[in-house]
């Protein structure tokens, strides 16, 4: 595979590592006091839970041997065409400005 | 890639021997030199201060830190491009007082500035051949039309990584590595510039 | 057959074979090489392949067959070949599987059949063809099932034995290999007539080209095939494009290369014989290069392959293909036999038909198994003065090393017998599409081509010529060079149309190649791994009907030549026996790689020594000259320990080591930790969200133990945590999880909270730091810290950072911190210095007993310490089982803090870490020995733990461990068995507090 580092360019995958799924969140903070079943099962769902999408997911990878910026790639996981990469600070701060 | 026997004795780092290594007849395809005397310091912009560590750097050093990955040189220091909001400051000659220091007054409260004049060894690569012998350990596209003179790259060097940036017009590269792992480097490049040809010229080993 | 044993040098114009034409060809007639083949010396000339010289020597019985080890000889005349395997070269260089068909003749190539004993001619293990019924399709299955240890014993070596292929050299490879990358706008795969077009086209246009070609010479079919192109032979011409593109600056050609893979986004991978054609490679070159090629656009310009028929015996030597007939004959002026019946149900073979007339061989017969007349088969039958069967058959061959006759069924009148040596099938053509399918994009049955062409293509590939399923010269000429524009035109080349040289007249027209076979005997279908019709045929009535099941039931198309010439053969038998269309049968998957690839290459130049980085810390020269014994850890070298002459082992000078560090003074150089820069106004804030325990309060000039955990709430790692001023820190890890622990950082850093304000970076190169330990630490300290510097327990207490300079004005960093239990410092100095640094610490210690030592003392006394390392950090261990949940905070969020509280993980029953003596403390303690009742049963049921760490503590005077015990934390004072079934070891355990040594500390203060 290719992938198109938002600073670096288009680079082999050889030069990044991949995390994983990119759409699940930390439960926040405040969640971490209270050991409800919901609490529980936020954490369990954050950690373990994963979906196994046929199609696009979006994934973080890091061009860990690159500038090593942290990526949210878009990927079919059916044909490993990529959509969209974008550095994964400026979706994690758009993310939280939803909050 | 072709066996040269040892370039290096378990020195550690880039205590190379200069010597000519691989093929004997002809010139050199590959001159690769030890460069000495250089300050090396990673400069990382705090959050959202990019564009003052930029004017900063401009009133102080006279260049624009670039955005994207290339080499600028603003005589006594030169900068590369390594990431989103970082550089390589290169301060020839080394100074004095240390990297953090000579940089200080310039970043103060805009960047975190970490020395790595020792972390980081730095080479010189020349010859006809450089880019052949590259190409056999550098993943990237190393053809002049996509890296010219003044484009910086971070990338693999065998299983190694390396900053790579072209400081001068005549398509010089320059390679920055780990410490603790320059005799592995020098390993790769003795043998991906063996059939060539490789002259090493290290100052301190002469 | 020429026997020149003491005979004078031939002519120089000839090598003197008798199945050599006068004239024609490509092979270079001025020079004669000499060669051997299972001893024997022969004669060829530069330009043959080992196949086509050993075919104008008369030799044609070249092999035997993997099971029934049946005489076999020359089939193809290109890589696709399954039946010329031979034992190319001797000694460490020796390579079997070689294909004589594709092996370039050199001065001096050694060569050797395979599978035959004691000779090819007489070979005694032929009888496994009278056992046919034995080695049937699924005979692994079946046959060999009970008793089941009769498989290990004597089936398994008997099956070796017999059935096989070539010996692997059993030396190590004398050459080397490398890898290397290449970048272009378009990359050319093949170089006949699509393909040279294409790179013409491109290359023009400007294009940064790459042409790979598996062949040595470029042309493809156009040096195998008598055609006219712009008016000339088709093999000058080509060798005029050949010439324009290698003027083209920014074009580079690839002969000896072949394409074994493609890839995601432009992604190939293809292998170079850099030095295959030498009888070793010259020096400084390696032997072989892997590519990996990255391609904007591709062009799929790599020719079909044509196919056997079956019919009984069609693997006796002198059955061939009828295109590899006429490149023997036009190529290589080369005649494979002198009378020859062409068998066909394609009109292709009226090429083959007058160009074996044209070189004065008879042929005897033409049998077009197809219905209807073909009139250009007819015509060329007519010139060759052939005889005509349409609608007939082959039914067997006669003959048993070598073809004599076949038996010929024609039609209603029964069958007739031709004499004859050769034997030209001509079955059609099956596209060469591996390469566009690699990717798993299926391929589509044509009716009209009657072949499987590409479907749906990989993103940036497009395919030309016969590999697209073109049938004509013209339209491959065509077809490449539209294709090659295109690929271009999509990089931003803008070039002009090429002009497309006229060819010679051409009808070309194929069927579905015949299947059906009459008679008893084996009809092949696989001829490397001997499958036959009757094997695919039992197969489909044992329930393995699926493409896929059928083909690894029977293992058709499974041998190194991947069933280039029979997968898809073995397919169409497969359609006919389930009366379905092939379309419907369809194919199996295509994957890579297309061609056999060594493992040589795939290592390049990572192996021995270059297998994996070596990293070396500050003074490792200093170590060397002390004499240390190295050991790995991770990518670092590290001194394990410094034998000092006399010692009778490794146990004895670590001994001395532990007893000088807890007496008197140590040296260390842990500058393998890692070490992380943090910095910033959030950098505190950042630091308590990824360790367990807080570091926000840390003060200015003082350092911390740390501890980090996953977010499942195990733990990560361990290390300290200092901190320079207000918004600096410097931490360290462990050396093992270095690199794990940044990436953790940044990812918490850039994903998990993106405000914070903090910047990381890795000093781990910058720093060297060497541990000076034990009760005199302060006075060598003295020696090396420059006068200024106030070093007294006030000025520097337990846990203290300092900045200092050293040496003589060497800014360091100073750090009180201690692993062994002793009064310990941690000097921190640019890494330039590190020897030097060293170096003035032996000095200032000389006459204090300052000794030097390595892992294996530093391991002795963390375990007298109770201190944990990677073997209880083992990720599934949480903070509590080691004994250290105090220093999980309960005040602030942190990675790892929610889920460490899950039920499962509090339990009390968990494994946790205890201290483990000996009850006789004699005895010796081993790691990985399981913690059992002291009198329960040695059962797995019984398994309570096990033991993590062991030394033997020169300090205590016996063996000492660490081990994970469940519910460990209440059961100190109690008794269990370390039993140790791999190494018989059964020693009854004390369990006991983790830390052996100076429990309250006190050595570490003062």
């Amino acid at each position: 595979m290719r992938i198109a580092c938002s600073y670096c360019g288009e680079r082999g995958h050889e030069e990044f590592a991949y995390r994983g799924d990119a759409t699940v969140r930390r439960p926040v903070a405040g969640e971490l006091a209270s050991t409800d079943g919901a609490t529980s099962a936020a954490w369990h769902d954050y950690i373990y839970l994963r979906d196994n999408p046929s199609g696009a997911h979006q994934e973080l990878w890091q061009h860990i041997a690159g500038c090593r910026a942290w990526l949210v790639v878009t990927r079919d996981t059916r044909t490993h065409e990529i959509f969209r990469v974008e550095p994964a600070r400026t979706v994690a701060l758009a993310r939280d400005d939803l909050r | 890639m072709a066996e040269t026997g040892p370039i290096i004795n378990d020195a550690p780092g880039h205590e190379v021997a200069s010597a000519r290594y691989g093929r004997p007849e002809g010139p050199p395809g590959v001159v690769a030199t030890v460069v000495q005397n250089r300050g090396l310091a990673v400069v990382t912009a705090g959050r959202g201060k990019a564009a003052a560590l930029t004017r900063a750097i401009a009133g102080s050093f006279g260049v624009e830190l670039p955005a994207t990955p290339r080499y600028v040189d603003g005589g006594s220091v030169a900068f590369v491009g390594l990431g989103p909001g970082r550089w390589l400051a290169v301060a020839r000659p080394a100074p004095c007082a240390g990297m953090e220091a000579f940089l200080a007054p310039a970043t103060k409260g805009l960047a975190a500035v970490v020395d790595q004049s020792h972390g980081l060894v730095v080479l010189r690569l020349a010859g006809p051949h450089v880019r052949d012998a590259l190409a056999k350990f550098v993943p990237i596209d190393l053809h002049p039309r996509v890296l010219g003179p003044g484009s910086a790259a971070s990338t693999l060097a065998g299983q190694l990584t390396v900053h790579v940036w072209l400081s001068d017009d005549a398509g010089t590269f320059e390679l920055a590595m780990a410490r603790s792992s320059a005799g592995t480097f020098w390993q790769t490049l003795a043998a991906a510039a063996a059939s060539f040809g490789l002259l090493v010229e290290n100052p301190a080993s002469p | 057959m020429i026997d020149d044993a003491g005979s004078p040098p031939l002519a120089a114009a000839s090598d003197g074979a008798l199945f050599r034409r006068g004239s024609g060809g490509l092979v270079d007639r001025s020079r004669t090489i000499a060669f051997s083949f299972d001893g024997t010396r022969y004669l060829g000339h530069p330009g043959d392949t080992l196949a086509s010289a050993l075919l104008a020597n008369g030799v044609r019985l070249v092999g035997r067959s993997f099971k029934y080890h049946r005489p076999r000889g020359v089939l193809t005349a290109g890589p696709e070949e399954p039946n010329a395997l031979v034992e190319l070269r001797a000694g460490a260089r020796r390579e079997p599987n070689t294909r004589a068909t594709t092996a370039e003749l050199y001065d001096g190539l050694e060569a050797a059949s395979q599978n035959r004993w004691p000779s090819l001619r007489f070979d005694l293990l032929s009888l496994n063809g009278a056992l046919g019924s034995m080695l049937a399709a699924g005979f692994y299955y079946k046959t060999f099932m009970w008793p089941a240890s009769f498989w290990e014993k004597v089936y398994e070596p008997l099956i070796r034995r017999a059935a096989g292929l070539g010996r692997a050299a059993g030396e190590a490879d004398p050459d080397t290999y490398e890898k290397s990358h290449l970048h272009c706008d378009v990359l050319v795969i093949g170089s006949g007539p699509a393909g040279l077009m294409a790179a013409l086209a491109a290359g023009r246009a400007g294009a940064r080209v790459v042409l790979a070609e598996q062949d040595f010479r470029l042309g493809g079919r156009l040096l195998a095939d008598a055609r006219l192109v712009a008016g000339e032979p088709a093999s000058p011409w080509a060798a005029s494009v050949e010439a324009e593109l290698r003027s083209l600056p920014d074009v580079r050609l690839l002969p000896r290369t072949t394409v074994v893979g493609t890839y995601d986004h432009g992604t190939y991978a293809a292998v170079e014989k850099v030095a295959d054609h030498l009888p070793v490679p010259p020096p400084f070159e390696p032997r072989q290069r892997l590519w990996r090629i990255v391609a904007r656009r591709a062009v799929l310009a790599a020719g079909s392959i044509e196919r056997p028929l079956a019919f009984v015996d069609n693997d006796r030597p002198g059955v061939m293909l009828a295109g590899a007939v006429r490149t023997y004959i036009n190529r290589f002026a080369v005649l494979p036999g002198s009378r020859a019946v062409v068998y066909a149900t394609s009109d292709d073979a009226a090429e083959t038909v007058a160009a074996l007339a044209r070189a004065g061989a008879e042929v005897a017969a033409v049998i077009d198994a197809r219905g209807e007349a073909s009139p250009v088969l007819a015509s060329a039958a007519a010139r060759a003065g052939s005889r005509l069967v349409t609608g007939g058959a082959v039914e067997r061959v006669q003959g048993r090393r070598a073809v004599q006759a076949v038996d010929v069924r024609t039609g209603a009148m029964g069958s007739v017998r031709f004499d004859c040596d050769v034997v030209a099938v001509a079955g059609g053509w099956n596209p060469t599409i591996h390469l566009a399918s690699h990717q798993g994009h299926r391929p589509l049955w044509s009716e009209a081509l009657a072949a499987f062409i590409p479907g749906k293509l990989p993103p940036g590939l497009a395919v030309a010529g016969a590999a697209a399923g073109e049938p004509s010269l013209g339209g491959a000429l065509m077809a490449g060079a539209t294709a090659g524009l295109a690929a271009a035109g999509d990089c931003g080349f803008a070039g002009h149309a090429v002009d497309i040289p006229a060819t010679d007249a051409e009808t070309v027209r194929q069927s579905v190649p015949r299947v059906a076979v009459a008679g008893r005997g084996k009809a092949f279908i696989d001829l490397q791994h001997d499958v036959t019709t009757a094997d695919i045929v039992l197969a489909h009535r044992e329930g393995f009907a699926a493409a896929e099941h059928m083909k690894r039931y029977t293992t058709l198309g499974m041998a190194t030549d991947q069933g280039k010439t029979s997968a898809l053969s073995g397919l169409f038998v497969l359609s006919e026996i389930k009366g379905e269309t092939i379309a419907e049968t369809g194919t199996t998957t295509y994957r890579p790689p297309f061609d056999p690839v060594s493992f040589g290459v795939l290592g390049g130049h990572h192996r021995g020594k270059a297998f994996r980085p070596t990293r070396l810390t500050p003074t490792h020269a200093w170590a060397l000259e002390q004499g240390a014994v190295l050991v790995e850890a991770g990518a670092w070298l590290r001194a394990q320990w410094y034998p000092n002459g006399g010692e009778a082992d490794w146990l004895e000078s670590v001994t001395r080591e532990v007893r000088a560090v807890r007496t008197r003074v140590g040296v260390c150089d842990v500058s393998t930790l890692g070490k992380i820069d943090v910095q910033g106004p959030d950098a505190a804030a950042f630091l308590d969200l990824v360790y367990a325990n807080t570091m926000s309060t840390l003060p200015v000039g003082r350092v911390r133990y740390g501890l980090m955990l996953r977010e499942d709430g195990f733990v990560l790692d361990d290390g300290t945590v200092a901190r320079l001023d207000d918004q600096r820190f410097v931490v360290t890890t462990t050396t093992a999880n270095a690199a794990k622990v940044l990436q953790h950082l940044e990812h918490a850093l850039e994903w998990l909270w993106p405000g914070l304000d903090a910047q990381l970076a890795s000093v781990t190169d910058q720093w060297a730091q060497i541990a000076l330990t034990g009760p005199r630490a302060r006075l060598v300290l003295r020696g090396v810290v420059d006068p200024q510097h106030d070093l007294s327990d006030a000025a520097v207490p337990h846990l203290a950072a300092r900045a200092v300079t050293v040496i003589g004005g060497v800014a360091a960093r100073l750090f009180r911190i201690s692993y062994s239990g002793e009064l310990g410092y941690e000097i921190a100095v640019p890494a330039g210095h590190g020897d030097a640094l060293m170096r003035r610490l032996m000095d200032a210690g000389s006459t204090l007993g300052i000794t030097p030592y390595g892992t294996e003392a530093l391991a002795v006394m963390r375990i007298e310490k109770g201190h944990v390392a990677g073997n209880e950090i083992n990720g599934q261990t949480t903070a509590r089982d080691l004994g250290l949940a105090r220093l999980v905070s309960r005040n602030k969020d942190c990675i790892g803090r929610v889920m460490a509280g899950r039920p499962a993980l509090v339990d009390p029953e968990r494994p946790a870490l205890v201290g483990l003596k000996p009850v006789d403390r004699n005895q010796r303690l081993r790691p990985g020995a399981h913690m059992i009742g002291e009198h329960a049963e040695a059962i797995a049921a019984s398994d309570e733990g096990y033991v993590t760490s062991v030394a033997y503590s020169p300090t205590l005077g016996h063996w000492l461990g660490l081990g994970l015990l469940a519910g460990g934390k209440a059961r100190h004072g109690q008794r269990v068995r370390a039993f140790d079934p791999v190494r018989h070891g059964d020693v009854a355990v004390e369990v006991c507090d983790p830390v052996f040594y100076d429990p309250a500390g006190e050595r570490l203060h003062g």
